[in-house]
C-alpha cells in the first residue's frame, strides 16, 4: 500500500506567557492509502494539535510532514490552501458551515472554488446531490443550515469534505457533538467511505468510534505511546469484541 | 462582581469595543459641530448686523443737492428716530492703479474717512477695527479677493486732479457694503489721507446715510422722492445681499443635517450589532438565574461608560472640525459662536442620552428571550425564516463573488445602514455638483432676466457713460449698428442688442418704491421668458417680478405708475417674470416705452446673436476673433456670462471639494469600521473557509465585493435621488436670490453617474480591501477553537 502521510520527528511548541509548551515531541508515524486511523488520548495530550499539524492547518516547529510525497512543512500559505482544497477533506466537531448558504451550496462550495475542477456548475451540483443521496440527506439539500439536525449537518460536512475527491479526510472528533444514534450513523458513513478506499484520520475520545477504524494511535503528553491494529469485522458481535479488546489495550496504557 | 465582568468584557471584546468607541466619538463630533454650525449660521446675519450697528434703512447719494434734500426729509419725518451720515468721494471705476496696471473694481467706488464711520468694521478675527493708519487703506476681504489684491499692495487712486498712494492694510468685514450684490466698493482711509482726496465738486462728493427708524416703509417712501440716490435699501435687502454667503451657509446646513443622520444611522447599527454579539453571554447569565434588570443594568453601565468616553473625545474633536466647516462662511460674515462650547457640550450629552436610549431599546429583547434563545444569538426557535437568497447552482460566478451577492441579498437589514450612509454622503456631493454646474450653465441666463445670446461683450464703461444723456438713445443705436457692421465685415453677421437699467419710482395705490427697471434696446419683449401672463405688447405695458408685484400689491391687469423725468406714465401689468438680478426686484418695460436716457443708471453687456445659428465650437472660435476685433478680453458665452454675473460657482466648488473630502473621510471610516466588525463577527466562517481551502485572496475578494455591491447600490440610489433632492434643498436658496419660479438645473450625467460615484466607490474599495487584509491573521486551525 502507498503511504499517504509520513510524519518524522514532528515537534510543535507553543509559547504562552513566555513559557514554552512542547505539545508534540518527536512524533513519528505513517498512514497508508485506505487506512482509517484513530488518534486517542487524554484531554490536553496533543491529539487535535497533531491532526492540525499533519494536515497543514497549523504550522509545525520542527520535523517533516510528507503528504502524498510533498513536504507540507515547507509549503507556503497559498500551496497549503490548494492542498486543503483539492487533496484533503476536513470534518470538525462543531459542524461549521457558512450561515448564508443552503446545505447543498455549502457542500459544493469547495468544488466551485477548485481550479482543478473542470466540471460545469450543473455537473458539480449533480455530484453533490449524489453524495447527499449516498449519505441520506438529499431531502435537506435546499434547507438552510439552521433548519437541520446535528447529525444531518455532520453528514453534510462529510459530503463537503468528499466533494473534491480528497486523498485523505481529517476529522476532529466528528461525533463529539452528536447523540449516540447520530454518532453511529456518521461513523457508519465514514467506515463506508473508508471501505470504498478513502483514507481517514480522526481524533476521538470514543472507543466505539475508534473501534470502527483499522488502527489506533494512543498519544500521551505529545508522544505516541502505543499503536493498536484492528482486524476486519463482519458483524455486531465481532465489533463488540473489537471494542472490548481496544478498551483493554487503552486501559493498559493508562486510559 | 459586575465591575469584574465589565472589565473582562472590555478586554476580551477589544476590537468591537474600540469600533463602538470610534463610532460614538465620530457621532459626538459630527452632531456637536453640526448643531453648533446650524445655530451659528441661522443667527449669523442678525448677529453680524447688530454687532456692526447696521441701519434700518441705507441710502447712498451723489451730489450736494441730495445731501440737503435728504437731511430735510429726515428731519421732517417723525419715524426717523436717528440717522448717521458719512461723507464720501465717488471715484471712477478706472481710477485705481496697482503696480502700474488699472485695477477694475467693477462696482461704484466710494472713498471715506475711518473717523467718519457710522458702522463697525471687523478684522479677519472678528474684532472691531479701531484705527486705519495713515498711508493705508482698508478694503473688504471680498473686494481684495475679486481684485486680486493682497495685504501690502500699493494702490494709487485718482479723483479728479488729486492722487493718493496707499498701502492695503488688510481685508475687513463690512456689514452694509461688504456684499458684491450691493454694487458699491468702499475704500476706508485715515482722515488725513481722506482730506487729501476730499472734493467739493458736486460730481464727486456724496454721502452714505444710515437711518434708524421703526417705520422703514414710510422713510423709504419719503426718500423715494429724492433725486441723486444711487442705491438704497432696507435692513432686509442688505441682509439679503449676503444670499451668496447664505448659499454656502445653506449648503453647510444640508451637510450638517446629513452628518447628523449618518451619525445616528451608524450608531444605531453598531449598538444593535455589538449587542447581538452579547446574546450568548446574556443566555448564560439568564440560565444561571441572574435577573433581567441586573443583566440590562450591566450592559447599560458598559454602554454608559463607552458613550461617556466617546462623547468626551468627540467634544474636543468637534471644536476644530466645526471651525473648519465654518471657514468658508466666515470669510465675509462675522460669526457669533460664543456659545460654541456650551452647544457642543449639550450635544455630546445628547449623544450619550441617545446611545443609552438605543441600548435600552436593544436590551429590551433580553426580557422576551428564554436563556436558550439568547444562546442561539437571539433567534427564537428551531425553524427559522429562509436565509439563503441565491443558489450556487443557478449562478456561474466565482464562489467569493456569489457569496458576496448572496450575503447582501440574504441579510439586507445588515447592510441597509451602510447603504443609507453611503447614499446620504454621495447625495451631499451630488447636490453640490448640480448646484455648481447650474451656477455656471446658460440655463440660468433667463432666470437672471436676460435673453439667451450667443456672445456677451463688455465694453468700455466710459464710452457707455457717454450714452447716459437725453440724446443717448441715437448714439447707442449707432454703437450697436457699428458693432454689427464690424462683425459683418469679419464674416460674422449678427444682431446686437443691450439691456438698459433705470431706477424709477414706481407706484401702485398708496405704495411707492424705487425699483430697478430694465428695457432692452433692439430686443423684442416676446423674446424674454415670462412665467405668468403675456409679454408686454404695447409701449404702455410692463412685466414685474413676483417680489415687486408683492411689494406694490399689484397683479396682472393692474395699472402701475412710473415717474419719469418727463412726467408720470401709466403701465398695465401684463406678465410676471423671474429675475435673480437685483435679488428678484425688477420691472421690464416694452422696448417702445418712452424713456429718458439721462435717467439711465447703467448698462449690461452687449449681446450678440449670430445670424447663421453657429454651433458651440464656432461660437468659441468667434469669441477669440471678437476679442481681437474689439481689443477686449471681456467676451463671454452665455454660461460664462452667468458665472461672471452670479460669481459664486468658485465658492460652491470650494464647498463641494471640502464636502467631498469630508465625505471621503466618512466613507473610509465607516467602511473600515464596518468591515472590521464583519470580520470579528465572521471569524468562524473565515476560518472554516480557509480550512476547506479558500485562500486569503478569495476571502478578501468576498468581503470587498460586498462593499462594491453596497457602493454601486448607493451610487445608483444617490444618482436617482440627486435631482429631486437638489431641487428640494437648493431651489429655496435660488428663490431667495430672486428665482421666484424655481430653476432648471443643469445635470451632467457623466459627473452624476460616473465621476463622483467612481471616486466614492474607489474609496470604498480601497478601504474595504485594505481592512479585509486583516483576515490574513485568521488561520484555518482557528476553525477548531471558535466558540
Amino acid at each position: 500500500m502507498n503511504t499517504v502521510l509520513n510524519v518524522k520527528d514532528l515537534c510543535k511548541t507553543y509559547i504562552v506567557n513566555k513559557r514554552q509548551n512542547n505539545v508534540l515531541k518527536n512524533v513519528n508515524f505513517t498512514v497508508s492509502e485506505g487506512e482509517m486511523v484513530a488518534v486517542m488520548g487524554p484531554s490536553g495530550s496533543g491529539k487535535s494539535t497533531l491532526l492540525y499539524s499533519v494536515s497543514g492547518m497549523d504550522s509545525i516547529t520542527s520535523g517533516e510532514v510528507s503528504f502524498g510525497g510533498k513536504n507540507i512543512a515547507k509549503m507556503g500559505e497559498r500551496e497549503l490552501a490548494d492542498l486543503r482544497l483539492d487533496e484533503m477533506g476536513f470534518i470538525f466537531q462543531q459542524m461549521y458551515m457558512l450561515k448564508n448558504l443552503t446545505v447543498q451550496d455549502n457542500i459544493i462550495l469547495p468544488a466551485c472554488q477548485s481550479k482543478k475542477n473542470t466540471e460545469s456548475r450543473r455537473e458539480t451540483v449533480q455530484r453533490g446531490q449524489e453524495l447527499m443521496r449516498k449519505l441520506g440527506i438529499i431531502d435537506i439539500a435546499d434547507n438552510d443550515i439552521n433548519e437541520v439536525s446535528g447529525g444531518q449537518l455532520q453528514r453534510a460536512c462529510i459530503c463537503r469534505s468528499m466533494i473534491n475527491n480528497p486523498k485523505m479526510i481529517f476529522a476532529d472528533e466528528p461525533t463529539g457533538a452528536l447523540n449516540r444514534t447520530s454518532s453511529d450513523e456518521v461513523m457508519e458513513e465514514l467506515a463506508k467511505l473508508n471501505g470504498e478506499g478513502t483514507t481517514i484520520m480522526l481524533v476521538t475520545h470514543d472507543v466505539k468510534v475508534a473501534a470502527k477504524c483499522t488502527r489506533v494511535l494512543y498519544i500521551v503528553d505529545g508522544n505516541i505511546k502505543g499503536e493498536y491494529n484492528l482486524d476486519k469485522y463482519e458483524n455486531a458481535s465481532q465489533m463488540r469484541e473489537r471494542e472490548r479488546a481496544l478498551n483493554n489495550w487503552l486501559l493498559e496504557l493508562g486510559w | 462582581m459586575y465591575l469584574r465582568i465589565l472589565k473582562k468584557d472590555l478586554k476580551r471584546k477589544k476590537t468591537m469595543n474600540v469600533i463602538l468607541l470610534i463610532f460614538i466619538t465620530l457621532a459626538a463630533m459630527f452632531i456637536a459641530s453640526s448643531a453648533n454650525n446650524m445655530i451659528t449660521v441661522i443667527t449669523a446675519l442678525d448677529n453680524y448686523y447688530e454687532k456692526a450697528n447696521g441701519p434700518d434703512y441705507f441710502a447712498a447719494t451723489r451730489g450736494k443737492e441730495a445731501d440737503e434734500s435728504i437731511r430735510n426729509i429726515l428731519d421732517e419725518i417723525s419715524e426717523s428716530e436717528s440717522y448717521k451720515k458719512e461723507d464720501v468721494v465717488y471715484a471712477e471705476s478706472n481710477a485705481f492703479y496697482s503696480e502700474g496696471k488699472t485695477v477694475d473694481f467693477k462696482n461704484t467706488a466710494v472713498i471715506m474717512s475711518f473717523s467718519d464711520r457710522a458702522v463697525n468694521f471687523f478684522d479677519n478675527n472678528d474684532n472691531v477695527i479701531d484705527e486705519v493708519k495713515e498711508g493705508t487703506v482698508l478694503l473688504s476681504g471680498k473686494t481684495m479677493k475679486n481684485a486680486g489684491l493682497k495685504e501690502g499692495d500699493v494702490i494709487e487712486m485718482t479723483v479728479d486732479d488729486k492722487t493718493l498712494s496707499v498701502k492695503v492694510s488688510g481685508g475687513c468685514k463690512d456689514a452694509v457694503l461688504g456684499s458684491d450684490l450691493i454694487g458699491i466698493t468702499r475704500f476706508i482711509l485715515n482722515e488725513n489721507d481722506f482730506a487729501k482726496l476730499k472734493q467739493d465738486e458736486n460730481k464727486f462728493a456724496g454721502n452714505l446715510w444710515y437711518i434708524y427708524t421703526d417705520d422703514v416703509s414710510k422713510a423709504e417712501a419719503a426718500l423715494s422722492e429724492t433725486n441723486g440716490i444711487i442705491f438704497s435699501g432696507d435692513r432686509t435687502m442688505i441682509k439679503m445681499s449676503y444670499v451668496i454667503d447664505m448659499v454656502i451657509a445653506g449648503v453647510l446646513l444640508v451637510v450638517s443635517v446629513c452628518l447628523i443622520l449618518v451619525a445616528f444611522v451608524v450608531l444605531r447599527f453598531t449598538i444593535t450589532f455589538t449587542l447581538t454579539e452579547e446574546f450568548r453571554e446574556i443566555g448564560v447569565m439568564k440560565a444561571i438565574g441572574i435577573r433581567n434588570t441586573k443583566i440590562r443594568g450591566l450592559y447599560m453601565t458598559k454602554y454608559l461608560m463607552m458613550a461617556a468616553a466617546g462623547a468626551v473625545i468627540g467634544f474636543f474633536a468637534s471644536i476644530p472640525f466645526g471651525k473648519m466647516l465654518l471657514d468658508s462662511v466666515s470669510e465675509s460674515v462675522v460669526l457669533d459662536n460664543e456659545n460654541m462650547v456650551l452647544i457642543n457640550l449639550l450635544c455630546c450629552v445628547l449623544v450619550v442620552g441617545v446611545i443609552l436610549l438605543f441600548c435600552y431599546g436593544c436590551t429590551g429583547k433580553i426580557k422576551k428571550l428564554t436563556p436558550i434563545d439568547a444562546v442561539r444569538n437571539g433567534t427564537t426557535g428551531e425553524r427559522f425564516s429562509k436565509k439563503s437568497f441565491l443558489r450556487l447552482k443557478n449562478v456561474s460566478a466565482r464562489p467569493s463573488v456569489f457569496m458576496a451577492f448572496n450575503d447582501v441579498l440574504s441579510s439586507p437589514k445588515r447592510y441597509i445602514s451602510i447603504i443609507i450612509t453611503y447614499t446620504l454622503c454621495m447625495l451631499l456631493v451630488l447636490v453640490l455638483v448640480n448646484t455648481a454646474n447650474t451656477l455656471r450653465s446658460d440655463k440660468l441666463i433667463t432666470s437672471l432676466g436676460f435673453l439667451k445670446s450667443d456672445v456677451y461683450l463688455d465694453c468700455d464703461q466710459t464710452e457707455l457713460m457717454s450714452f447716459m444723456t437725453s440724446d443717448g438713445r441715437e448714439k447707442l443705436e449707432k454703437k450697436l449698428s457699428d458693432i454689427e457692421d464690424k462683425l459683418e465685415e469679419n464674416g460674422m453677421p449678427a444682431d446686437c442688442m443691450i439691456e438698459t437699467m433705470y431706477n424709477y419710482n414706481i407706484s401702485h395705490g398708496d405704495k411707492t418704491y424705487k425699483f430697478r427697471t430694465m428695457q432692452g434696446i433692439e430686443t423684442i419683449s416676446d423674446m424674454y421668458e415670462y412665467q405668468e401672463g403675456t409679454p408686454p405688447q404695447n409701449e404702455n405695458e410692463a412685466a414685474l417680478t413676483p417680489i415687486v408685484a408683492e411689494k406694490l400689491q399689484a397683479k396682472i391687469g393692474d395699472t402701475i405708475t412710473i415717474k419719469h423725468s418727463f412726467g408720470e406714465r401709466e403701465y398695465i401689468v401684463t406678465a410676471l417674470y423671474s429675475s435673480m438680478n437685483n435679488l428678484g426686484e425688477g420691472v421690464r418695460l416694452h422696448e417702445d416705452a418712452e424713456t429718458d436716457f439721462g435717467e439711465i443708471s447703467g448698462f449690461f453687456s452687449f449681446q450678440l446673436n449670430f445670424d447663421d445659428n453657429p454651433d458651440e465650437k464656432t461660437i468659441n472660435e468667434r469669441i477669440e476673433k471678437i476679442k481681437e476685433i474689439f481689443d477686449t478680453e471681456e467676451v463671454m458665452t452665455a454660461s460664462e456670462y452667468v458665472d461672471n454675473t452670479i460669481g459664486i460657482s468658485e465658492m460652491v466648488d470650494g464647498v463641494k471639494m471640502l464636502t467631498l473630502s469630508v465625505v471621503i473621510i466618512i466613507i473610509a471610516l465607516v467602511t473600515i469600521l464596518m468591515e472590521r466588525s464583519f470580520i470579528t463577527k465572521e471569524q468562524s466562517e473565515i476560518a472554516v473557509m480557509k480550512a476547506i481551502g479558500f485562500k486569503t485572496g478569495s476571502v478578501v475578494c468576498w468581503h470587498t465585493m460586498r462593499f462594491i455591491i453596497i457602493g454601486i447600490v448607493s451610487a445608483l440610489a444617490a444618482a436617482a435621488f440627486s435631482t429631486p433632492v437638489t431641487s428640494l434643498t437648493i431651489t429655496p436658496v435660488f428663490r431667495m436670490m430672486g428665482a421666484s419660479f424655481g430653476v432648471d438645473y443643469k445635470i451632467d450625467p457623466i459627473e452624476i453617474f460616473a465621476v463622483y460615484p467612481a471616486v466614492v466607490l474607489a474609496v470604498t474599495i480601497v478601504s474595504s480591501m485594505l481592512t479585509s487584509l486583516y483576515t490574513r491573521t485568521i488561520s484555518a486551525s482557528q476553525a477548531s477553537s471558535i466558540e
